[in-house]
């Protein structure tokens, strides 16, 4: 029944939205969609919203709205999450980054990169802390579009497991593309710190042809294991991001490999 | 005041007459014939000479290339049976500038696979009138002047009258037919005019019995043309031609035209005063081309990934000219134009495996271009004519999508509009010593922008040298100091005319390697942008003979010569060779026998390395034709004509016929057109 009105209080909400910028209402912009939701004990609304309709095997924003009972937000809680994939026979994490409150949107933004889809092998669950409350919910990553991979796990040549991501572009275009990359490296299958002392070189190519192009800049380290830079897409339809992740320059990841299709 | 001019079909066999011929001009103008191009107008239809070519021609059905390419100074660069790209002494593409009623139309497909003269016809066409001038008598900026194809008009009649034409004419070689038809209505306040004409090709066979396959053609073209006088003065002229090929091939490319369709239509407004010596056309006009390529049709094998590329270019202008002769010592031109253009260009490849790609080779380009020409060709005494003349040009180039701008994001930075100003100026000194004897001196100051194509071209494939191109915003306009010396004498039986001319070239516009650039086409040899070369040349002579021995009896000998060479001393590419065609014409009452040889010699000066090109072997074909005007009761006329292409069945190529597919062996040719 909640549910109901919840979707609802969506629907109206939207209407309101689309009607009225300035109401005053907490819903998020209605481009995202709503994962899942729960009630903590102390009766906090947590609800996990996503920019698809699901999330997927990359780098994902993970948005968290907390809501009291009377429906107006929390501005003020601390908001921490982490991926757990449960595959039976093993746990492991994957590498997240803490929400910071948006004022824009009234909503804990954050990320987590999820390493491979849920399914037979296995389940992710997120576990958000809300001020010392925990909730848990089940998520269900699906894997990206057919012979894309917007992440990848690789072994470095120093015997380390690194994960590279992509960042931007989320909807590339044919030109110039801001390109931005996210490395963390396994510490242990819990444990994903960011990595910021890489330099890496990128190299696009369109496998269906063979070719290049011309006027990418390589990405360099901005903060937290993310690098930015710019790629150049002189046609949509297949492309591979061939990155190349060297540490004093040593070449930790030859050819770390990401596919994307626009 | 003397003009030089051409009437008639064609230069070579033009006969000579010192009196004065009506062309558009103003009446009391005299006017000059000449052998050699200068300013050379052709008459499809109305030049009545007794010559062969007339003749041939005036049955309104040879294709507009054949007729550009039996003139001197002019020559074709060939990708296909069909739709050949002209050049004036082997100047082309945006060196020239070619236009119809002057009207600018500019090519929509990004292989240059569609030159606007492709769009008209003999049997819609009053006359082509050709310039080396690049200043006051142009129809845009350029190097080398241009081409204007003059649209037949209906004219008022002071009675009611209605004529008509009808023709048939087969081709041996290819099973190539045309079937033409028009109508013409006139009466003292209004004129109307319909034609249209249907062709069809199948392959054509080369000397050496060998099938050329994708030479095939289909097309058809209809024009519409009315009058309206709205006073003594004034009247209004609708113009409207719609020209659609389908199915035709460029056995020279890689890919074939599924349909390259033109709509042409303008609306013009005319004073004229001939006693005040006036005439002052305004014009507002638009035209769409829309081109699609099609390599469907070939093997499998050679087509390494299937691609869709269809292109776009749509035309808006307006012009106003006048033409005024105060006294007979001042022909006053003066000419206001302007245009916008924009070209889009894109391409689709499939993949066996893998998702769809997409790109622009144009990406929405835009010119928008405003001009002014004026001129004055001035008697200074008797022997003495001097004539100056002026364009200036302000060509802005932009961008006109998102898309656009963000495709070429990729490859340029910043904004990527253009603007420039551009300056063309000619002086010509005109001397006659005596009735036999005439020289004349000319430079000019040309300068030209460079084309969309030029400044934004993504990777588009260029068959000649194999490379990819891109463009490049920056680059300087290309200018030339042209000088032309020419003498002429005749006499009752003889003309004989000499000029020899240069282009002396400051940043001419080349392709250059890029490196470290991974190719877009499969197979292709690299990636080049244009650049400007800091300076290139091309000097060239014509010589131009006639001598008629006998009143019916007519000899000529028409003779070009050109050579180029970059800042480097290597050859250009796309230079014809010395070109030599000799033709002996026979009159015999109502029937013209003609026989001529068509020679061109060796080009062996050419850089493969740098353009790409390799040399071309010389080459000489015999055409022989007869031909008979049947004169009816009444005014009907039913000329026929027959003749013979490649009489020896020889297999030839020519130096600008890309890729070096043989030409057409013999053909033989069966015309029929009736005038009634
Ligand atoms: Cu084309």
């Amino acid at each position: 029944m909640k549910k109901i009105i919840n979707i609802f209080l969506l629907i109206v909400g939207i209407t309101f939205f689309a009607a009225c910028s300035k109401d005053t209402e907490t819903t998020p912009d209605p481009e995202k969609t709503k994962i899942a939701e729960s009630t903590t004990t102390s009766g906090l609304t947590v609800s996990l919203w996503s920019d698809q309709t699901s999330y997927l095997v990359a780098y994902n924003k993970v948005y968290v709205q907390v809501k009291k009972a009377d429906g107006s937000s929390v501005t003020n809680a601390t908001v921490t999450y982490s991926p757990l994939m449960d595959m039976t026979t093993m746990k492991h994490s994957s590498p997240v980054e803490q929400p910071v409150y948006n004022t824009s949107d009234q909503l804990y933004e954050g990320a987590v990169v999820f390493s491979m889809p849920s399914g037979m092998m296995g389940s992710w669950g997120l576990t958000v802390k809300v001020n010392n409350e925990s909730l848990v919910f089940n998520v269900s990553v699906n894997a990206t579009v057919t012979n894309t991979k917007h992440t990848g796990t690789f072994l470095g040549t120093d015997g380390k497991s690194y994960s590279v991501s992509l960042v931007q572009p989320s909807t590339p275009k044919i030109g110039m593309n801001d390109l931005e990359i996210l490395v963390n490296v396994k510490q242990d299958m819990l444990t994903f710190p960011p990595d910021a002392g890489l330099t890496i070189e990128v190299t696009p190519e369109m496998p269906s042809m063979g070719h290049g192009s011309p006027n990418n800049v390589n990405p360099v380290s901005s903060s937290n294991g993310h690098y930015k830079g710019k790629v150049n897409f002189t046609m949509s339809g297949d492309w591979r991001l061939h990155l190349k992740l060297l540490r004093n320059n040593t070449v930790i990841v030859e050819d770390a490999a990401l596919d994307l299709l626009f | 005041m003397y003009k030089k001019q051409i009437l008639s079909y064609c230069c070579a066999l033009a006969i000579y007459t010192a009196s004065a011929q009506q062309t558009d001009s103003l009446p009391g103008l005299k006017i000059d014939r000449t052998l050699l191009l200068k300013e050379v107008t052709i008459q499809p239809e109305k030049g009545i000479s007794q010559s062969y070519q007339d003749q041939q021609r005036s049955n309104l059905q040879v294709l507009t290339d054949k007729i550009l390419e039996s003139t001197p100074g002019i020559n074709m660069i060939r990708r296909g049976n069909f739709a050949m790209e002209p050049t004036i002494r082997s100047l082309n593409n945006g060196q020239i500038t070619m236009t119809i009623d002057g009207m600018r139309i500019f090519g929509a497909c990004t292989d240059r696979m569609d030159p606007i003269s492709s769009y008209v016809e003999p049997n819609n066409l009053e006359s082509l009138s050709f310039s080396v001038n690049p200043g006051g008598a142009s129809y845009g900026s350029s190097i080398g002047g241009g081409i204007n194809f003059k649209l037949k008009s209906p004219s008022f009649t002071s009675e009611k009258k209605v004529s008509g034409s009808a023709g048939l004419g087969f081709e041996s070689n290819g099973q190539a037919y045309q079937s033409l038809a028009g109508i013409e209505y006139s009466a003292p306040n209004f004129a109307i005019q319909a034609n249209g004409i249907f062709r069809r090709s199948g392959n054509y066979t080369a000397g050496n019995v060998e099938e050329i396959s994708f030479s095939q053609y289909r097309k058809w073209n209809g024009n519409v043309s009315a009058l309206f006088k709205t006073s003594e003065h004034t009247y209004l002229k609708t113009d409207y031609i719609q020209d659609e090929g389908f199915d035709i091939g460029y056995p020279a490319l890689t890919m074939d035209v599924s349909f390259a369709k033109a709509k042409i239509g303008a609306l013009s407004y005319v004073y004229f005063h001939p006693e005040k010596n006036i005439y002052w056309e305004t014009k507002a006009y638009y035209n769409y081309i829309n081109h699609a390529m099609d390599d469907t049709k070939r093997p499998k094998e050679t087509v390494p990934m299937h691609m869709d590329m269809p292109g776009t270019s749509r035309t808006m202008g307006a012009y106003s000219a006048l033409t005024y002769q105060p006294t007979l010592k001042h022909h006053i031109k003066a000419r206001l134009d302007g245009f916008n253009n924009q070209l889009s260009a894109e391409m689709t490849m499939y993949p066996d495996d893998g998702a769809a790609m997409f790109m622009y080779t144009l990406p929405d380009l835009a010119r928008t271009d405003i001009g002014l020409n004026l001129s004055d060709d001035i008697s200074l005494n008797d022997q003495f004519n001097l004539q100056i003349g002026g364009r200036f040009d302000y060509a802005h180039d932009y961008i006109f999508s998102e898309v656009g701008k963000e495709q070429l994001s990729g490859m340029f930075v910043g904004d990527l509009s253009r603007n420039r100003f551009i300056t063309n100026l000619n002086l010509e000194l005109g001397y006659t010593l005596s009735h036999a004897w005439k020289f004349s001196a000319e430079v000019a100051r040309a300068a030209r922008s460079s084309t969309l194509q030029e400044g934004y071209s993504f990777y588009i494939y260029n068959r000649l040298d194999g490379y990819d191109y891109i463009g490049n915003p920056d680059l300087k306009q290309e200018t030339s100091t042209n000088v032309n010396l020419s003498t002429r004498f005749h006499s009752a039986r003889f003309v004989a005319e000499v000029s020899g001319f240069g282009y002396f070239f400051k940043n001419y516009i080349t392709g250059s390697l890029l490196q470290g650039y991974s190719v877009m086409t499969i197979g292709a040899n690299g990636v080049k942008h244009y650049v400007s070369l800091p300076s290139a040349k091309l000097v060239g002579a014509e010589l131009a003979l006639k001598w008629s021995p006998l009143d019916n009896l007519i000899l000529t000998s028409l003779n070009t010569y050109a050579r180029g060479s970059d800042n480097q001393g290597n050859g250009l590419p796309m230079i014809a060779p010395l070109k030599t065609v000799n033709a002996i014409l026979y009159n015999f009452k109502q029937v013209s026998l003609q026989a001529e040889s068509i020679s061109y010699a060796a080009q062996n000066n050419v850089n493969t390395a740098i353009y790409g090109e390799t040399s071309t072997p010389s080459s000489t074909i015999l055409n022989l034709s007869v031909s008979k005007e049947f004169k009816f009761k009444g005014s009907p006329v039913l000329r026929a004509n027959a003749g013979v292409d490649n009489l020896l069945d020889r297999e030839y190529v020519q130096h600008l016929d890309i890729m070096k597919i043989a030409r057409p062996g013999r053909n033989f040719l069966f015309r029929m057109t009736a005038l009634f």
